[in-house]
Parts: C-alpha cells; sequence; structure tokens
C-alpha cells in the first residue's frame, strides 16, 4: 500500500474487540493497526505517518486520557477518536476540550465509526498540510542572507526604502534590490502576504 | 367571830358585802338560775371561743403555708417538664403556658397568654387545628395531632400535641389542656432517612448497573462489529468464505462472553455476604414497616400488619430479607400511585407455612401484575415502570435462592397484587433434611 495512506491505529486491551473492528475497518478499505496497549502503539513507532488513533479510554497500562496527553506534548499530533464501554460523561468532556475529534461508545455502529474515521483523517491531513506550509516557509525565511533577515524585519513595518537605506546604513538602491529578491525567495507579490508570513512564523516559533 | 371584828364599821359593811357576795351565791343561783347560767355559758363560750380562734389562726397559717409549698411543688413540677403544658379556651386562646412551652415557642409569657395559638402556626395546619379543638368538646377524650408551628425569625418547627378537655364538677368542659413535645429533630430523621432510602437504593441500583453496563458493551461491541464486517464480507468477490467463518466463530465467542458476564454478576449480588442466622420474622418486619411509615404517610397509604404470633425463627440474613420486603412494600406503594388517596392499602403478613417453613407477603390493591407480564417479573432487567432499573425482583430471586427458599407474585382475585417471600425455619435447616410428609421429632 502507498506509505502516504492514512492508518487506523486502534489501541483496546480487549482482544475481541480490537479484532472485530479490525476487521470491519479493513473489509471497509481502511489500512488498519491493532496494539493492546498503549506503551505498546508508542514503541511500534508508527505515529509519523498519516492517520488517526482509535483509543479505549480504560485501559490498563496508559490510561487512555493520559496518553492522549502524552501523545500531544511528544510532538505526536495524531487525532484521537476515543471510545468506550462506559458512557461517562465528564471523562467524554475532557477528552473533547482536550481536543479529542469525537468519544464514541460500544458497541458503536458502523457508520458512526466511520464517519469519526473520515473526520479524523480531513483534520489530520489538513495539519499536515499546514506543518509542510509552514515548513517550507521556515526554509524560504531561512534561505535569505543576514542582510535580507535585517531588510525583511525593517519592510514589514511598512517603511520606505528611503527610510530602510538611512536606518541600516545602505544606499536607497541597495535596498530596492534586497527587496526584490526578498519577494522572490518569499514567493510574495506583496508586503502584505510578507506581514502575513511573517506572523505565522511568528506564531509558529512561540508554540 | 370573823378576824375582821375589829375593822372601822364602813370597810366592815364593804367587807360583809362581799361577804354576802360571795357567800350568798347559793341565793343568787336561787333566785336568778338562768341568768347566772347564761352568763357562765356565755363567759366559756367566749373563753373558747378565743382560745380556738387562736389556735385556728396557728393551724390555718401552718395550712397556708403547707398549702404554699405544695403549689409550689406543683407548679415547679409543671414549670419544669422538658414537655410543654399549656391551657386554652376554644378560641384557642391561651390562659396557661410553662416554661417549657416559652422557651419551645421562642416567645415570653406576656407574649402568649391572651393570645389565640392558631396564629402562631401556619395557615395550612389551621383547619386540622381548629378540627382537633372542635372535636374535643364534642368527643371529651384526649386527641393526638402533630403540625408545625411558626417561630420569631420565620423558622418553622414541628410539633406533637396530646389535647384533651378539662371538665369541672358539673361536666362543663371550660378549658383545654395541651401537652406537647417538640419533634422537628424526629421529623428531620425521617426525611433524610427517606431520601436516603431513595438515593441509596437508586444508587446502588445506578451503580450496579453502569459496571454491568461496561462490562457487557465490552462483548456487545466486538459482536457488532464483527456482524457490520461480516456483511461487507459478504458482498466481496470472490467472498472470502473462511474468513466469514471465522467472524462468526468469533460472534458466539463473545454472545458466551456476554453470559458468562451476566452468570458472574447474578452470582455476585446473591452471595453478598448472606450471613445466616436465626431470625424473628415479625420483629424484622415490624421494623421495615416503622422505616417505612413516614413515606407511607406521605403517599397517604395505609399499612396493616397482620403478623402471625410465635412463628418460629427462620434461617436468613436479616438485612437481606429487610431489602426484599421493603423492595415488596415500595413497590406496591408504587402500584398504587394511581389509586385514589383514601383507597390505598398494604397488607404486610407473616405466617407459618407448611410444617417447616415460614412466609412474609405484601398484598396492595393497586393496579396489579399484567398477565402476559407475570412469568417474566423476576427476570434482570424486566421492568414495567417507565423509570424502573428491573433489577429489585431479580435480587430479590437471588435473595431467595441463598435463602434456600422462594420468591413468587400473583395477582389477588380482587384488586393489586401480592409478594410473597418463603423460606426455612432454622429448626429445619439445623437438622437432617426430610422428605416431605415425614413427621419430625416423632410428633
Amino acid at each position: 500500500m502507498n506509505p502516504a495512506t492514512p492508518i487506523v491505529h486502534v489501541v483496546d486491551d480487549d482482544e475481541s474487540f480490537r479484532l472485530a473492528v479490525g476487521r470491519l475497518l479493513r473489509a471497509d478499505g481502511y489500512r488498519v493497526q491493532t496494539y493492546p496497549s498503549g506503551s505498546d502503539f508508542l514503541i511500534a513507532g508508527c505515529r509519523h505517518g498519516p492517520g488517526c488513533v482509535l483509543l479505549d479510554v480504560k485501559m490498563p497500562g496508559s490510561d487512555g486520557l493520559e496518553l492522549q496527553t502524552a501523545l500531544a506534548s511528544g510532538e505526536l499530533s495524531l487525532p484521537i477518536i476515543f471510545i468506550s464501554g462506559r458512557s461517562n460523561i465528564p471523562i467524554a468532556v475532557r477528552a473533547l476540550k482536550a481536543g479529542a475529534v469525537d468519544f464514541l461508545t460500544k458497541p458503536v455502529r458502523r457508520q458512526v465509526l466511520l464517519n469519526a474515521v473520515n473526520q479524523a483523517f480531513v483534520e489530520d491531513a489538513s495539519r499536515r498540510a499546514r506543518d509542510e506550509e509552514l515548513a517550507g516557509l521556515r526554509a524560504c525565511y531561512a534561505s535569505l542572507s543576514p542582510r535580507e533577515h535585517d531588510v525583511f524585519a525593517q519592510v514589514i513595518t511598512g517603511r520606505l526604502n528611503k527610510q530602510i537605506a538611512a536606518e541600516l546604513g545602505a544606499s536607497e538602491r541597495t535596498i530596492k534590490a534586497h527587496r526584490a529578491h526578498i519577494m522572490e525567495k518569499m514567493r510574495v507579490n506583496s508586503v502584505a502576504e510578507l506581514v502575513h508570513i511573517a506572523d505565522r512564523l511568528l506564531a509558529a516559533s512561540t508554540q | 367571830m370573823k378576824p375582821s371584828d375589829n375593822k372601822p364599821v364602813a370597810e366592815r359593811k364593804l367587807i360583809s358585802r362581799i361577804d354576802e357576795l360571795l357567800f350568798s351565791k347559793a341565793d343568787l343561783w336561787k333566785d336568778h338560775p338562768i341568768v347566772i347560767t347564761t352568763v357562765v355559758l356565755a363567759a366559756l363560750v367566749q373563753c373558747g371561743l378565743l382560745t380556738s380562734l387562736r389556735i385556728n389562726r396557728a393551724r390555718r397559717r401552718r395550712t397556708e403555708q403547707a398549702l404554699l409549698a405544695s403549689e409550689e411543688r406543683y407548679r415547679n413540677v409543671v414549670e419544669s417538664q422538658p414537655d410543654m403544658v399549656c391551657r386554652f379556651l376554644a378560641d384557642t386562646t391561651l390562659t396557661f403556658v410553662n416554661e417549657a412551652y416559652c422557651r419551645f415557642m421562642g416567645r415570653s409569657r406576656k407574649e402568649l397568654i391572651g393570645r389565640k395559638f392558631v396564629e402562631l402556626i401556619p395557615p395550612q395546619w389551621h383547619r386540622q387545628v381548629l378540627e382537633t379543638v372542635s372535636s374535643l368538646i364534642s368527643k371529651r377524650e384526649a386527641i393526638h395531632e402533630e403540625h408545625e408551628v411558626l417561630l420569631p425569625g420565620g423558622r418553622a418547627a414541628w410539633h406533637h400535641w396530646e389535647n384533651y378537655p378539662i371538665v369541672n364538677q358539673d361536666g362543663a368542659v371550660q378549658e383545654y389542656q395541651g401537652i406537647g413535645q417538640d419533634i422537628t429533630t424526629r421529623k428531620r430523621m425521617e426525611e433524610l432517612t427517606r431520601d436516603l432510602m431513595h438515593s441509596s437504593r437508586l444508587t446502588l441500583l445506578g451503580e450496579l448497573t453502569a459496571s454491568i453496563g461496561h462490562e457487557i458493551n465490552q462483548p456487545l461491541g466486538a459482536i457488532l462489529s464483527n456482524a457490520d464486517a461480516a456483511e461487507l464480507l459478504l458482498e466481496q468477490d470472490p467472498m472470502p468464505v473462511d474468513e466469514i467463518r471465522r467472524v462468526i466463530a468469533d460472534i458466539r465467542k463473545d454472545d458466551l462472553r456476554a453470559n458468562e458476564i451476566i452468570h458472574r454478576i447474578r452470582a455476585f449480588l446473591s452471595k453478598r455476604e448472606a450471613n445466616l442466622v436465626p431470625v424473628d420474622l415479625n420483629e424484622m418486619a415490624r421494623d421495615v414497616v416503622q422505616l417505612v411509615e413516614s413515606e407511607a404517610r406521605e403517599r397517604k397509604v395505609v399499612i396493616e400488619a397482620d403478623f402471625t404470633r410465635g412463628i418460629p425463627p427462620v434461617l436468613g440474613d436479616r438485612v437481606q430479607l429487610q431489602q426484599v420486603l421493603l423492595n415488596f412494600i415500595l413497590n406496591g406503594m408504587d402500584a398504587m400511585d394511581a389509586a385514589s388517596a383514601n383507597q390505598r392499602r398494604i397488607i404486610v403478613k407473616t405466617a407459618v407455612f407448611g410444617p417447616e417453613m415460614a412466609q412474609f407477603s405484601v398484598s396492595d390493591n393497586g393496579h396489579g401484575i399484567p398477565k402476559d407480564k407475570l412469568p417474566r417479573i423476576f427476570e434482570s432487567f424486566f421492568t414495567t415502570k417507565k423509570e424502573g432499573m428491573g433489577l429489585g425482583l431479580a435480587i430479590t430471586e437471588s435473595i431467595a435462592e441463598v435463602h434456600r427458599g422462594s420468591v413468587s407474585a400473583e395477582n389477588n382475585p380482587g384488586k393489586g397484587a401480592t409478594f410473597r417471600f418463603t423460606l426455612p425455619t432454622a429448626h429445619a435447616s439445623n437438622g437432617e433434611r426430610q422428605a416431605p410428609g415425614m413427621a419430625s421429632n416423632g410428633e
């Protein structure tokens, strides 16, 4: 299968449910991997490819919610669908507040499960796209020379070339050339777009 | 000759005069017997009167003191009563209140005497109180009642009163007397007990249902997903027959697993630390009836006890038996919710059942059990109530098993239903198991 095909990672200590759900998803055309516990999942190290996690809340070992926190902080941001034999409202609320895609209860209807998985894939895909875009921007920014960095910082404040030249102690013509290079390297056509990129880079770096 | 012969003539005349008087009494007596008798008698009587007057005054003083002391003693008794004592007229005007009354009502004697006590009672109780007073006039016997009173500061308290008319020598009623207690604490305890009964019943069952649900949802979840998977596999071309067979095998396995879980839970419920000792059924039943009394009163249900005397003790877990009886009674009350308020009757009965068993039963006159539901009524999770969880009677059956007894339900010939719990007596369980029909102890 194409490595880009998203995988549903089923993490549940109940063997028959793991088996049954795996069967169902495969029969529906999804790629599935199953694990008896959260630690097994983490050890397997498949968390970087596209996909989502179907996680049983009450499990020995890593409690479902703890796992979620661990996963989220460990730079793994696969979307998580919680599933449980108990429909416990406080736990569900906590899970959803912490960013879970959904909270399902056993026994789970096929369509409900599929909707949640598809939703999770969409979220995962859009996050990956965002991340990729950000990485691209970072790369572009990194490709600027130190001098260009300085000019960049000035341009996004809205200053004119003349002012920037005075500020940086260079000729206006030099500044104009720098500006053109920056626009090209950053693949933008306007200062407004440049500002937008700067905001995004700044926001990403403070997270 | 007399010695006075030597005295002068005047003196001699005086002396002879006196002599005459003194020694002529006999003559006076002969001449004026009545006058003299009267005078002497009068003198005597006067002396007597004076003396007795003095004696009387002394006695009266002692009596008064004794009376004062006695009154003081009785007043102390009344005033130091922990109970409230009051006297009132037919229009509820207070004519006397003791110290406890003042204290419990939070008002001074001055504020109370002359006031109509009906003013101190919340309006919803006025009718009952006034009816009691008018009954006292006609019935001339003590009447008990309970009602709330208003305390200064807006708080309310509960009082229990025993009122009776005070009849004077002519047989007319001039005043009424009441002896009362503050039962606020008791009422609060009743309320708490009632709440506790409800919430613990619900909490216990609620928790049971939650954990039962969770346990069973695991195999159920697997079964559903397997069934969904099989459906999809059936549509594949070529049809993966072997895999479908495996799916079906798994479904069967999970079904058995679910069944096993239910068995485990029922076993757990029935084995709940049953402590089998000799138990007096009547005493056990009396306790439950008392516990449920206030609830019954609030729901306008009359509970009649029909306890057979001298039932031999049964071998059982007192708490579990009480739970069963309580459940029967509460179910009975639920069944009568739709009946009109003065029709609701529950009869709690204890009786001997055959040579070696005893039985307690609860009959109501509610809506009865629908005929088609009757065979299933003890099943787990079976309920005819909208909000019911269907575990009460199933647990009852488990308890019956533990006690080597049985539980049954039937509709009454008239209205309502009867639930019975039968179990062996302690004697029967101790001795060797005897075949039915065999006499015991050679009798």
